[in-house]
């Protein structure tokens, strides 16, 4: 159990408290950095900006690539050669049902 | 509150002033909500720099200390959020014990040991607690001073402070640090 009076308690953490909070605060006191830390979001701009331009230039390029592929190969022209074999298909059992009969 | 004539009012020297007369106080608010004095100090500057931005944009800020302190408590409590997202559920200064490999002196590591158990005890503390004990023993302000900053009367700084004193003292005691440097 402790036995230190109160005055010398409240002196040592007094001290204490001093000791401690003096060793915080930074020695030297650092000067002002708001016209350094100024020039430091025009570079992160500058990045954001590059990134949304490269953004938008890939779209435009996925849309433009889209189109010039669906100019080379038509959609129509495979659904009606699908269209064409079943009735193909169709059309030789037919032709095999009349001849058994 | 704009005003287009401001920035012509701002010449950089002034605001050095401003930054001379009243960073150690958005440092100790700073520092004592994380007791961590380089997040404190990242804070500060921060507070500072959306001053200067306020002020470029024309904003009529009459009180700047009071706005400076008003922005460093905001910011610490915006740090809190990214913190946790950083760290989980861990803040930074949990890890403020533990110390490095190399080999430090005794009685450098004595002092570091009995800061480290002093700074564990301050953080569970009030956050209003550890702002008037950064003021006093930081900056060495009386309760007027405090009262002045915090908004509140003279005696409720003196009666929080010796509160927090008598918790710190019995429980710092009881693990037997007070006897130490």
């Amino acid at each position: 159990m402790n036995t230190m009076p109160t005055n010398e308690k409240a002196d040592n953490i007094d001290g204490l408290l001093s000791r401690y909070f003096q060793a915080e605060m930074p020695e030297p006191w650092p000067e002002c950095q708001v016209w350094s830390r100024l020039e430091k979001p025009g570079v992160r701009s500058w990045f954001r900006s590059t990134g949304r331009l490269a953004l938008a230039a890939s779209v435009l390029l996925f849309f433009l690539g889209y189109l010039t592929l669906a100019g080379i190969f038509p959609r129509t022209s495979t659904s009606t050669q699908t269209l064409d074999h079943s009735q193909d298909i169709g059309s030789k059992i037919n032709k095999e049902h009349k001849v058994r009969k | 509150m704009k005003s287009s004539q401001k920035k012509a009012h701002l010449p950089q020297g002034d605001f050095e002033d401003l930054y001379q007369r009243h960073s150690r106080e958005v440092w100790a608010l700073a520092y004592a909500r994380w007791l961590n004095a380089e997040v404190a100090q990242d804070i500060m500057q921060e507070a500072f720099l959306r001053l200067w931005k306020q002020w470029l944009e024309g904003s009529d800020i009459l009180n700047p200390r009071a706005w400076l302190l008003r922005v460093a408590r905001n910011l610490a409590e915006d740090y809190a959020k990214s913190a946790f997202r950083r760290n989980g559920t861990q803040a930074p200064q949990t890890m403020n014990g533990v110390k490095g490999r190399e080999d430090l002196p005794l009685e450098k590591m004595e002092r570091d040991e009995t800061f480290g158990q002093l700074r564990l005890e301050l953080d569970q503390l009030a956050p209003a607690d550890r702002e008037i004990l950064t003021l006093r023993y930081a900056l060495d302000y009386n309760a007027n001073d405090i009262a002045e900053i915090l908004n509140i009367n003279a005696t409720a700084v003196h009666m929080r402070l010796s509160r927090a004193r008598q918790r710190l003292a019995e429980r710092l005691t009881a693990q037997g640090v007070m006897q130490l440097p």
